[in-house]
């Protein structure tokens, strides 16, 4: 095992795959001479070359359709959004080329792709640089959705990503780069988190908390917080977001019979509102209070630390709710 | 559209009490701030007004039923929305608690300032229901289904003790139910599913038949709060008693000799506990300690006196206990505190005594002696810190400057509450009360 940090684990992960497979190849504003906005890629450039990690221009439509083309040739491109936020500019090659190629196809084209980016907010990022728009592709057929928080799992799902044969969301929360730390395996290991996995990050009784990305390590805290006051938190990191863990989910809320559900993105038509229309769908016998979500404001994410803090969700808000859904 | 009747915060420990009788059958016609029902809450009893005007239409909880804070009582149907469109302005709407600051529950101006109140026992979502619109406790998914499940009728769960939202049960409350009547399994266990009592729901949870020469009381109302009061006090304060001998010569004498006249010029009968709550509200400025009360960790202080009087009902004091507060008992003079006393005595006799009047004692002074007990290890008013007892007066052969005398004695029996008050402390504490009953320095 080796201790890295939440950005090491990505960077490992897309190094070790790419020395793996040679068809793996990478795109993106400023990764190669300049090793990335972040450092994500930062030395692949000197090791793989300038035919495996190409500097693009600014221009997030042309980085995905390069990687769906490469990939419909039979090569498997990771394209770095320089923010998630951009990833608009390339919608439509998510949504309506890559989503669309293998049915189009007759299931005769995969298009094996990573779309990956830093994401979310708590960094002072302002409008365009602190998104958390993962609904827009929950929400797309043949897309996967991948959101991390830890080390390990960066490291096993970026690994599992770049494998499968489907286009894929990754969602690389930035608040976690560089504070969060962790082991993961040697490369030996071969070592892959499959994708639609859930993990329960901490047992409790009372409450089943349903989270991921950066909203995992609240969760935690709240949980922390409120053992004291005898409220047992039990945190599901969904890790993947599409395909959806609804097992893991209903297993934990046949035990609990209360969930709360926690996300960064603006609460309206967020991933929550369709976990909550599952359970209630799937276990609605089984619930003992109504099912409660914290996310962020609907509005976008300021630039003035009180306001960002205003507008997103916090430990706060997570301990709030919990203990009206304990009291319930 | 209907009101309804909630059962309000009747002060700041309250979080329950006991239907005692409804003044108003379903069906009959109230007046808003009517009296509509009886509580019984912490020692009193008091009557509850109507939201609004209108009909009496369900009662949700029926005599000798146990009610939480917040929880629905009644529902009246007020008059037809049409007649409030047509003219007047619509009504404010009326889902708050009656008015109760009307009959001054939560204290007049003469209540301290709150220190720490504890916060609402029951946290309520502002767009959470927890009842059906037709009054019904809201039952969810999971204990339905777990009812269901283990053949518990609906009337069966509504028995159930709940300690969700408005006292709906949870799933942790039915299960804890389930497992209690595991462990105590009824005497006939029925093969199947038993049938749905017929009999109308009674909150008691398992009934006793009683044998012959027995009879068995629900725990109710008053006893059941005296016993619960009783039992946190006994379980929360580490108690000891020290007693102390009092020479009340002086005291006996100044009775005897003033009682008539005392009562045609002021129209009070001279008692001994005025004196009493005077000696021992002096004292407690002296020894604020004794006057505090500890709450999470901190110490709260009290300098000022609001003494509580225990007060036996029924002849045999067989309809419980009361203790009624002399409010600033610091501030007011022997006088005002005779009158006071005979007056809070004789309506709490009466049972016509208000809850603020029973609420917010820093202090209770109990009085054995009065049905002839010598000596006595009472227990504190949970959650003050101590409680003085005054036991008979009695004439006894004393030694005096090595002589013989024979003097009228009284044990004063102080229990106090060992984790802030230590030996010495309660035993000068005491000496004051001693000295200034010994001296008899009532009317400097």
């Amino acid at each position: 095992m080796r201790e890295v940090t939440f950005l090491e684990a990505i960077r490992l992960a897309m190094w070790e795959e790419m020395e793996r497979d040679p068809n793996v190849f990478m795109i993106g504003e400023d990764i190669g001479r300049m090793g990335g906005a972040f450092g994500v890629t930062s030395g692949f450039f000197e090791h793989f070359g300038e035919d495996r990690v190409i500097d693009a221009p600014i221009s997030e439509t042309a980085i995905i359709a390069v990687a769906v083309g490469a990939a419909a040739a039979g090569k498997r491109g990771i394209a770095e959004m320089q923010f998630i936020d951009f990833i608009s500019y390339g919608f439509d090659q998510v949504v309506n080329v890559a989503g669309t190629w293998l049915y189009r196809s007759g299931g005769k084209t995969p298009i094996p792709i990573v779309v990956r980016g830093p994401s979310g907010g708590y960094v002072g990022g302002s409008l365009y640089h602190s998104q958390q728009f993962e609904a827009w592709f929950f929400h797309t057929p043949g897309v996967k959705v991948v959101q991390p928080a830890f080390p390990d799992d960066a490291y096993g799902l970026m690994k599992a990503a770049i494998r499968d044969n489907n286009p894929v969301v990754f969602y690389e929360h930035k608040y976690l780069y560089r504070r969060i730390k962790g082991l993961i395996p040697y490369a030996s290991e071969d070592y892959i988190v499959r994708l639609g996995e859930a993990r329960i990050r901490r047992y409790g009784s009372d409450i089943t908390v349903v989270t991921y990305g950066a909203m995992v390590h609240f969760a935690l805290e709240a949980a922390q917080r409120l053992e004291k006051e005898g409220i047992s938190l039990e945190v599901i990191d969904l890790r993947t977001i599409k395909p959806l863990d609804m097992e893991t989910i209903l297993e934990s809320v046949r035990k609990t019979s209360k969930v709360l559900i926690v996300y960064e993105a603006p609460k309206t038509g967020g991933v929550g509102a369709e976990i909550s229309a599952r359970i209630t769908e799937q276990a609605f016998e089984w619930l003992d209070a109504p099912i409660m979500r914290v996310a962020a404001k609907d509005s976008f994410v300021p630039f003035a630390e009180p306001l960002e803090k205003f507008v997103l969700p916090s430990v706060d808000d997570i301990v709030f709710a919990a203990r009206e859904l304990a009291a319930y | 559209m209907a009101v309804a009747v909630i059962m309000p915060e009747l002060g700041e420990s309250i979080v329950e009490g006991t239907i005692v009788r409804w003044l108003k059958q379903e069906g009959d016609s109230v007046q808003e701030d009517e009296p509509i029902v009886e509580i019984m809450t912490d020692k009193v009893n008091t009557e509850l007004p109507a939201p609004a005007s209108g009909v009496l239409q369900q009662i949700l909880a029926p005599a000798n039923t146990t009610v939480k804070v917040g929880q629905e009582l009644a529902l009246i149907a007020t008059a037809s929305e049409s007649a409030a469109a047509t003219a007047e302005p619509p009504a404010a709407p009326v889902s708050a608690p009656p008015p109760v600051e009307a009959v001054g529950f939560y204290g007049g101006a003469d209540e301290p300032a709150p220190v720490a109140t504890p916060a609402p026992a029951v946290p309520t979502r502002s767009d959470g229901q927890t009842r059906t619109a037709t009054g019904q406790p809201f039952i969810s998914p999971v204990v339905s289904k777990i009812a269901r499940e283990h053949g518990i009728s609906h009337e069966e769960l509504l028995t159930i003790p709940g300690t969700g939202t408005g006292g709906r049960v949870t799933r942790k409350d039915i299960e804890a139910y389930l497992a209690q009547r595991k462990a105590a399994p009824a005497p006939k266990p029925a093969p199947a599913p038993a049938p749905p009592p017929v009999a109308a729901p009674t909150p008691a949870p398992q009934p006793v038949a009683p044998r012959e020469g027995e009879e068995v009381i629900p725990l109710v109302g008053m006893r059941k709060v005296i016993a619960e009061h009783l039992t946190k006090s006994y379980q929360t304060a580490v108690h000891v008693t020290t007693v102390i001998q009092v020479d009340v010569s002086k005291l006996v004498e100044f009775r005897e000799r003033n009682k008539e006249s005392f009562q045609q010029q002021y129209g009070v009968r001279l008692t001994y506990t005025p004196f009493f709550v005077k000696a021992c509200t002096d004292a407690l400025l002296e020894f604020p300690m004794m006057n505090a009360t500890l709450q999470d960790d901190q110490i709260i202080v009290r300098h000022y006196v609001h003494m509580g009087v225990a007060v036996a009902l029924g002849e045999k004091g067989e309809e419980g206990l009361i203790v009624p507060v002399i409010r600033d008992a610091h501030k007011k003079s022997l006088i005002d505190i005779a009158r006071e006393l005979e007056d809070i005595a004789k309506r709490a006799r009466n049972k016509s005594i208000s809850v603020a009047e029973v609420q917010g004692a820093t202090f209770t002074l109990t009085n054995p002696g009065s049905y002839g007990a010598l000596i006595g290890t009472p227990i504190i008013n949970h959650p003050q810190t101590a409680i003085l007892g005054t036991y008979a007066i009695v004439k006894q052969p004393i030694v005096i400057d090595d002589m013989i005398a024979i003097r009228p004695m009284m044990n004063l029996c102080l229990s106090y509450d060992h984790r802030l008050i230590d030996g010495m402390y309660a035993g000068r504490f005491l000496q004051r009360i001693k000295r200034a009953i010994e001296s008899f320095e009532f009317f400097k």
